[in-house]
């Protein structure tokens, strides 16, 4: 049991995987592809930490430059093909040293803004897949880029809405099952674009906090699935950009993330006495994040970076 | 080649769709055998939410209707609280060009929703299940008696939660169902504190006790209820 966030030996946790792509570890090799993930999900949350100056900024910045593709997008490492997944990890690790004026602009943009098909929706990449993640991603970058201008908006809101399902959640197409991760990608298109009154804020809001789970605290992802901190983020950013989050036990979800703690080696899991990632451990402190747990600077809950580089953003020219 | 590699690594989603993009150069006649590769996915996880979302596609697009009711029922025999199985079923009675629509499939769903209910009454899935059948159809939903009936019989149980049926009889109140005595006395029966006059409010109160870590929602439940005192 955990009664604190042990910050420094995530701290450690985090740097330690960093430099760990100078070695040649299996983990390593097998996440190669995502790095770019790997790489905003764990300096998010050493920003989180106010923690950011522990690492080369020169080193991560010109390695993600390293990344973009001729296309204007990014892949997620060096050499790989790229993808609006990546795109969006690397916009924002740049946001997070405030070095969005290295980017050209208008290359990254159209990448973008070529991936909106005919029915407002969003491709991944050239292959096609379409799925709502990708429009949020879209509206994210495009909003941190100021490109907002460059999509059809209306169009990407509608197709968005026509994923709305009769709980009030969303799902990755029309149809599809709603799911926390949906949700969230489909609130925060709607929250960025100012179109949340789109949403059935008291339907959706019960529909989240029913994620709940009295037992435990934490929260899962769609009925009757078991509870994961990673829904700590997706559940609690759609239940504040909704304005709900009165509607769960914020102590019981607090407990359930410092529970899934690596209380020696640092790092947060999935849940209690599971093995610790990257992945959960920026989940869990932006979790923290979202419930006001002192130490841990204050995350935007639909850009998903802190609120003082978004302030940096939207109030420059 | 893609089966393969699929398995092994069923949560790329790049892999779902180069999937896609070879059965669509292929046409109809594949749809069988997408289905087929969705089913063994979902035999080892069936929740597999790249699965189900292929699985659509498939119907939509290369058609296979035929059998997915039945393939729905398969999956809700093995685990009733499959909340993926129910979302498809959905889908299919809304979507499928074999079957009459929503209304026209609503009775015999909500047989089947009911007998699933009484079988599990703690299951989230099949309760908003069977209130997605009444889709726009508020007067339905209030008048139907299977409704309430499924709702006072698990009231009336001692041994299960009654958290989803007290929310569903909250809001059939709320929607204009107008209480009978049955109804009142089922839900006294519940109450520890004093007896409100508003059976509405006094289903919220007993609501906050029953499901505790939701208590600010079903405060805030009450708060809005308008329907007169009864």
């Amino acid at each position: 049991m955990a009664d604190k966030l042990v910050a420094g030996k995530h701290l450690r946790y985090i740097l330690n995987l960093m430099a760990e792509k100078k070695k040649e570890s299996f983990e390593s090799v097998v996440m190669d592809h995502l790095r770019m993930n790997g790489a905003y999900w764990g300096l998010t949350t050493l920003a989180l930490l106010d923690k950011l100056g522990s690492v080369s900024e020169d080193e991560v910045v010109s390695w993600v430059m390293t990344c973009q593709h001729e296309s204007g997008g990014f892949a997620g490492n060096t050499g790989h093909d790229p993808h609006v997944l990546y795109t969006l990890s690397a916009v924002q690790i740049l946001a997070l040293f405030d070095k969005l004026n290295i980017l050209d602009v208008e290359k990254v943009s159209n990448y973008i803004a070529g991936l909106q098909n005919e029915d407002g929706s969003f491709s991944g990449d050239i292959w096609g897949e379409v799925d709502t993640r990708f429009s949020y991603i879209a509206i994210c970058c495009l909003s941190i880029l100021k490109c907002l201008d460059k999509i059809n908006v209306k169009k990407a809101v509608d197709y968005i809405v026509s994923c709305k399902n009769l709980d009030g959640g969303f799902g990755c197409s029309p149809g599809a099952e709603s799911h926390a991760g949906q949700i969230f990608c489909c609130v925060g298109a709607l929250a960025i674009t100012g179109n949340l009154h789109r949403v059935d804020k008291d339907l959706l809001g019960w529909w989240l906090c029913e994620r709940q789970d009295y037992e435990s605290g934490g929260l899962n992802g769609r009925p009757e699935k078991l509870p994961d901190v990673c829904y700590s983020w997706w559940v609690l950013s759609s239940l504040i950009m909704i304005d709900r989050v009165h509607w769960i036990e914020k102590a019981k979800l607090v407990k359930f993330i410092l529970d899934s703690q690596d209380m020696d080696n640092g790092g947060i899991s999935d849940r209690p006495s599971y093995t610790v990632d990257i992945f959960h451990t920026y989940f869990g402190v932006a979790g923290l994040s979202l419930l006001e747990y002192p130490g841990v600077k204050t995350i935007d809950p639909a850009y998903a970076l802190p609120v003082h580089v978004i302030n940096r953003i939207l109030f420059t020219k | 080649f893609i089966e393969r590699i699929a398995e092994d690594n069923s949560k790329n989603y790049q892999l779902w769709h180069h999937r896609r993009w070879v059965a669509e150069k292929l046409g109809p006649d594949v749809a069988g055998r997408e289905l087929e590769f969705t089913r063994r996915v979902l035999s080892l996880d069936a929740k597999h939410y790249h699965a189900w979302s292929h699985r659509q596609w498939t119907l939509r697009a290369l058609g296979g209707w035929e059998d997915e009711l039945d393939y729905c029922h398969e999956l809700l025999e093995a685990d009733v609280f499959n909340n993926s199985a129910w979302n498809q079923r959905y889908y299919v009675i809304t979507q499928s060009p074999l079957l009459g629509g929503l209304e026209a499939m609503r009775e015999s769903e909500v047989s089947y929703t009911i007998k699933a209910i009484l079988t599990n009454p703690a299951n989230e899935s099949s309760w908003r299940y069977l209130k997605a059948l009444y889709k726009d159809d508020k007067e339905s939903w209030i008048s139907d008696p299977s409704v309430s009936s499924v709702c006072l019989n698990v009231l009336s149980r001692t041994d299960c939660f009654h958290g989803f049926a007290l929310s569903t009889l909250l809001d059939l109140l709320c929607d204009g169902l107008r209480p009978t005595n049955e109804h009142k006395d089922s839900v006294r029966a519940l109450a520890n504190e004093e007896p409100e006059t508003n059976l509405a409010n006094l289903v919220c109160t007993i609501l906050g006790r029953v499901d505790p870590v939701r208590a600010n929602y079903w405060a805030w439940r009450k708060s809005k209820i308008t329907v007169a005192a009864i």
